[in-house]
Order: C-alpha cells, then structure tokens, then sequence
C-alpha cells in the first residue's frame, strides 16, 4: 500500500496526538506529518504554505474544541481559501464529540469529508489512505 | 233742495270716493282705441312714478311692466280684451319709472260698438304691500309646514260647537291612522289614550275648558300597531270672531324617546353610583387637564393617599413616571376619535412610593354638543396577580436557564470525559500490543498523564455540579466596597509581582443580595483573569466601580489586557472549557464560573472588549431594599 506524502493533525490533546501518530505510523500512512495545536496557528500555517508555493498536506484531522480558533472557525478561513477549490485536500473530522448539533453543523461544510468519532481505528486509517493514494 | 241736497251729496259722495282712491291707491286708465290716446289718472302716474305733466302712450305703458312673465302676460290680455272684449283682472309687478319694482291690481274693460272694441278702460292699483304680505304669510306658513312636519308636531283643531274634528297629516302619523280614516272626537280622544292615562286626561280636558284655560298634558296613547307612545300635548280654547262657537287647537308630539332616555339615564345614574361605591374598583372623576376632582373609597385604599389628599392631584403625579408618555399618547387618540373610552394596562406608584400594576379604563364624558367634559377613570389593581407572575416567570426563567445549562453540561460531562476514556482505552490497547513492548514505558507515562487529567476534569466539573442550586432565600446582605477589598488583600502578591494597579470607586454605603463565596469568587476570577491575560509590555491598571440602577447594583471591572476577539468568542466567552489564548494555565472554567454564580444569584453578566485594548466586564446583583 502506497503511504501519502503529507498528513496534518489538528488537536490540542498531545497524548491523542502521539497515539495517533503511532497509528499512522504502524500502517505507513504518511512521510511525514505536521501537528498543530490549535486551529487559529493550523490555519497561519497552511496560508503560509499557500503563499510559498509549497504542497499541502493531502489529509488533515482535525479537532473541533480547541482553544483560540477551535475546528468550525478553522473551517471558516479554510473555505474562504482560493486553495480549498483547487486543492485535493481532504477533511476528516475527529472529535470526541457526539453531539448531535455538531454532526448537524458539519453538513455546512462542503470541505469536510467524513464525521468520525474517537479514537479513529486502524481500519479506519487504512480506509482514508486508500481513498486518498 | 232735494236736488241740491241731492247734488251736494253727489259732489260729497265724489269727494269721498276720491279720497278712498287716494288711500287705497286706486287710480284710473282709459284707451281710445279710435284716436290710440292713452289717459292716466294722477293716481296711476303716481303708482309709476311718473311726474303729472306725463302724457302716457300704450306701448310705453305696457313696458312698465316688468319684463318676461309680467309683460307677456298684459299683452296678451290686452290683446285678448281688444279681440274679443274680454275684460281682466290681474295681479303683477311693474317697474316704475324711478326702477321700484312694485305689486299692482289691473282691471280692464272693454266697450264694445258694433262688434269692434273701440275703447278700454280699467282701474290700477297699488297692492304693493298686502301682496308682499300675503306672499311671506304664505311662505311662512309653508316654513311652519315644514318645521311642524320635521319636529313631528301634529296640529289638531276641535270645533266645540258643531264636534268636528280636524288633524293634520302629522297627527295621522303620530297615531297611525289611515289616509282614507276619518277618526270621530271620541275615537281621537278616547280610544287612543291607554286605560290607564284615560280617566286623567279627559278629566283635565274637561277642566281645561270649563275654566278657559291652556290644556297642557301628558298621556299614552296605542297605535292600530299596538305601539306604545309618549304624546305631550298643548292645546288652547280660540273664540271664533262673531260666532258662538269655540275651537281648541292643539299640537301633539312624540317624546317616547325622551321619556326612554331620561330612564335610561336614571338607571345609568344609579347605576354609576352604584359602580362609584364599588369597592374593588377603584374610580376618580378627572377633569381635561388630568386634576382628580372626585374618587371613591376603593381608589384611595389602591393609592393609599387619603381622599382629600387625592382630590386636587394629577394623575401624572401618581403615575409610573415611565408610563406618562403613554398616558398623554392615549389620551390624545381618544380625543381625536370617534371613541368614548380605552383600557389600558399602567403603573402607579403608591404614596408609600411602591408600584401598582392596574388596569385601567379611561371614559372620556361628553356634553350633548359632543364637547368633552371630564374624564371616569376606573382602576382595577392587578398588582398581586402581576407579581406573582413575575414570580412564576423568573421560576420558569431560572428553570429554564437550568435545564439548558444541564443540558450543557451533559454534553461537556460526555465530551471531556470521552476524550479521556479514549486515550486510557487507546493506550491500554498499545500496551497489550505484542508489537510495541519497547515502546511501554512511554505509554505507561502517558497512561498516568491522561489518569490526571481525568481526575482534573471530574475535579472541575464537581465545582460546576456544586453551583447553581442557590435560592434567593440564601441570599445576605454584603458590602460591596469591603469584599472587593478583602478580595485584593488575597492576591496581593500576584498583585505586586505584575506591578498591577487596581482602582476601586465603590460607595461604601453600597450593599447588595449575594452569596458571600460567590461574590468573593466572581471577582477573584475577574481580577485574575485581568492579571492572567494582561499585555506582556504594559503594566496592568483594573478599575472597578459600581452603579445603582431601578432595583440592582450594576458592577464593572475593566483591564487594559489582552482583550479576547468577540467577533470570534461572541456566543463562546463564558462557556465551560473555553479558552481563547495560548495560555498553558487556561482551562475555560473560569469565566464559566462566573457567569453561572452571577446568574444563580439573579444577576447577569455582559462583556465589552476589543483586542489589544483591554475588556470591560459589567455583571448585576440584587439590591438590597
């Protein structure tokens, strides 16, 4: 199975966060992977990749309640980007959330691919690798 | 001597005659039609104005009189009279010389000689002013026709000598007889009136007649349609001139609906006193200008101003000072429209100074010319009932608030606990697998980073669960100044260390209903906040001060911090586990705490702020009354 370049996580739970890499790594499903903590510094940072030229990642989970800029506010900026039309970068939502306005509020999203609920499975993972190689 | 006698009683007889010409205006005129000279007595000169030395000509003549109808109509008698020989009389108007316009008799006659008239001759008077008379007597007759037929007067001549009777076409109306129906005396006397006003009526009829006096009475009568009415009646005796006999004449009208009115306005008289001494409603007669110049006793115990105290005031005086502008708005529209009254619901204020909630209904009373006179305003005090919904609504309020933020907090509690459990059960899956032994102690420490952060957020959210269940009852009475003050002693240290200023400009005499933890906590999480999320280069001033509203205590604590992005945070600022900087102490408690401590103790919390700038939090608490 062929692993994907880049891969963005979203989240300010560091322990989800090196479970998840574990996850990913175990699977080989990524090169190489970019973390930030909160949605405000995960959006700065994709406009920076943006005005530099530079590829996005091809999958990005992301969180929904972080501070500052949590996940809905992230998808704001996101879809106000020339890129998010152009690129093939694809959304996953992961959150521990099960409320139901939330799994409501993400059909307002048309970048969103899938809602999933935590912890994502490795079976899960492997589906997301195969849809996005 | 006879014929002398004779002679000069011809010649006094001539004089005479000329004389009673003179003063009935009679003058003479006569047409030769042989030789067209045309002859006018001075009398006839007179009547059109023409000077003695006048020689009249028939065409002229004719001319005087007035153009159109008039004229045509001489020439054609003349015409007529020298065809025929008919003779003429007739009344019409001449224009004299001098432009009067005047009444004149002409009588022509002609002298007929072998078939052919050869002469007229006639007599001209001047009927000026009986003519006048009798044109106005008519017109004034056909004036009295008319009002007696509007006023529905019925007129009614009674001839006592030979019993007829006559009525006008009013009088059939008022009794409903028929066109073709000729009532007898007796009938229109008798058998109209109802029994019981019968006997009264005739007796003072009779009374009326025996002693010549005016027959002024009132009775009942039935119509044929079995209709009951009021019949006023005036009649008085008339001798006919030279005969024996005597009329009555009398008019008769209708005053059922004066007589229904007056009753009805007794039983509305009664019925307002009896509505006046009510006493659960409260009323006042008020004059146009709002001054209380009547009230009952109900009023005075709404109020609780004595009577006499009451009488002279203003209703604005009494009035809600919010609900004046109302008042003088509704007043306005009732005088403007075709309404007679309004209700309303108002405020007053008691003289003890406390708000009466009332419904109130404003009649505004008017003479019979539609011009206002005064005002009955009644007040129902609704008080007790409006109280006591305000009550059921702010249980329902604060229930309602309770049952959201539960709610909330069901889906906080499942959230952060979730997030825990799945990274206990990812790692505890880690640790069992075969292939990652060497990565086991790494998960170990995890495991024990996510244990205490489970205990933190069940730690954090037994504060929560704590809270809210404050009821007013718990509620004491606190200095406001002194707690912020104890509150800053506490944290003195913190202050000192970010060389902070904090400035405070609350009353000393000012207390509020509040729980004393709560209180202590709001602030001390407002002030830390302030020094938490302060601007690394500038020192931190936090000023507090406190104002008094209707009935709380508004109280403001603003930083020159960081500021939070409302543009972004709006609906988010006081939520639990909120956090809007990348501040590793930020837990999103604090500020959920006090939102949900101020609103458990009745009071309400808003925030102002900008980035950069600094923010402004402003919360309420009850006064203390």
């Amino acid at each position: 199975m062929k692993s994907i370049q880049q891969a963005c996580i979203i989240d300010d739970d560091e322990i989800y966060i090196e479970l998840l890499k574990i996850k990913m790594r175990d699977i080989n499903f990524c090169e190489e992977c970019l973390v930030y903590n909160d949605g405000q510094s995960a959006i700065e940072a994709i406009k920076e990749i943006c005005d530099t030229n530079r590829s996005l990642p091809e999958v990005i989970f992301l969180d929904i309640n972080m501070p500052i800029l949590d996940g809905w506010g992230f998808l704001d900026h996101y879809e106000k980007l020339e890129i998010c039309k152009t690129d093939k970068v694809v959304i996953y939502m992961v959150t521990s959330s099960m409320a139901k306005a939330d799994l409501e509020r993400v059909q307002e999203f048309k970048s969103i691919k899938k809602y999933i609920v935590k912890p994502i499975t490795k079976e899960q993972l492997t589906e997301i690798l195969l849809a996005a190689a | 001597m006879y014929s002398n006698e004779t002679h000069s009683s011809a010649t006094y007889e001539a004089k005479l005659l000329a004389k009673a010409q003179k003063v009935a205006k009679i003058g003479f005129w006569e047409y030769d039609l042989r030789s067209n000279s045309l002859h006018w007595s001075a009398i006839t000169k007179q009547i059109h104005e023409v000077p003695e030395s006048y020689i009249p000509k028939i065409e002229e003549a004719i001319n005087f009189y007035k153009e159109g109808a008039h004229r045509e109509k001489i020439t054609s008698l003349v015409n007529r009279a020298i065809e025929t020989g008919k003779a003429w009389e007739i009344e019409l108007v001449i224009v004299t010389e001098k432009g009067n316009e005047v009444w004149v008799r002409a009588l022509g006659e002609a002298e007929v000689v072998n078939g052919k008239t050869v002469r007229l001759f006639g007599v001209f008077q001047d009927i000026d002013e009986q003519k006048r008379n009798s044109l106005l007597n008519q017109k004034m007759a056909k004036r009295l026709a008319i009002a007696t037929k509007t006023a529905n007067f019925g007129v009614w001549e009674y001839d006592l000598k030979d019993k007829s009777l006559f009525l006008d076409e009013n009088m059939y109306r008022l009794y409903g007889f028929q066109k073709n129906e000729k009532p007898t005396p007796e009938e229109f006397f008798e058998k109209t009136i109802i029994p019981k006003d019968k006997e009264r009526m005739v007796q003072e009829f009779e009374e009326a007649l025996a002693t010549n006096q005016d027959f002024d009475s009132q009775f009942r009568i039935i119509t044929p349609f079995s209709e009951i009415k009021h019949i006023k009646t005036y009649a008085t005796t008339l001798p006919e001139f030279g005969s024996e006999s005597k009329k009555v004449i009398g008019i008769n009208w209708d005053i059922t609906e004066l007589i229904n009115t007056k009753k009805d306005l007794d039983l509305i008289e009664k019925s307002f006193k009896a509505s006046f001494d009510n006493e659960f409603v409260g009323m006042a007669l008020v004059d146009l200008e709002g001054k209380i110049f009547q009230t009952n006793e109900a009023l005075t115990k709404i109020l609780g101003y004595a009577k006499a105290e009451l009488i002279g005031l203003n209703f604005a005086d009494i009035t809600h000072p919010n609900d004046v502008a109302k008042d003088v708005v509704a007043i306005k529209k009732l005088l403007s429209s075709k309404k007679s009254s309004y209700q309303t619901e108002k405020r007053y204020i008691s003289k003890k100074g406390n708000t009466k909630h009332a419904i109130v209904t404003v009649t505004l009373v008017k003479e019979l010319d539609g011009q206002p006179t005064h005002y009955i305003t009644q007040v129902v005090d609704i008080t007790p009932r409006i109280l006591l919904m305000k009550k059921r609504e702010e249980l329902f309020d604060i229930s309602n608030k309770q049952n959201a933020s539960l709610n909330n907090f069901a889906h906080i509690v499942s959230h952060n606990l979730r997030s825990h459990s799945t990274n206990i059960n990812m790692l505890t899956e880690f640790l069992l697998d075969p292939d990652k032994k060497e990565d086991q102690t790494s998960f170990l420490t995890m495991l024990k980073t996510a244990a205490q952060n489970l205990n933190e957020t069940v730690a954090h959210l037994n504060e929560v669960v704590d809270m809210n269940l404050v009821t007013p009852d718990k509620l004491t009475k606190i200095n406001l100044r002194e707690t912020v003050e104890r509150v800053l002693g506490n944290i003195g240290a913190l202050i000192n260390d970010e060389e902070a200023t904090f400035v405070s400009s609350i009353d000393k005499e000012l207390y509020v209903k509040a729980l004393p933890a709560y209180l202590d906590s709001i602030f001390l999480n407002l002030f830390t906040n302030a020094l938490k999320y302060r601007k690394p280069e500038v020192s931190p001033i936090i000023k507090i001060s406190a104002a008094k509203k209707e009935d709380v205590i508004t109280i403001t604590v603003e930083d020159n911090g960081l500021g939070i992005d409302l543009k972004r945070h709006k609906n988010k600022v006081f939520g639990l586990f909120k956090t809007f900087h990348r501040n590793p102490d930020a837990k999103g408690l604090g500020l959920f705490m006090v939102k949900n401590q101020v609103e458990a103790m009745g009071g309400q919390i808003t925030v102002k702020s900008e980035v950069n700038i600094g923010s402004k939090f402003t919360f309420s608490l009850k006064k203390l009354k």
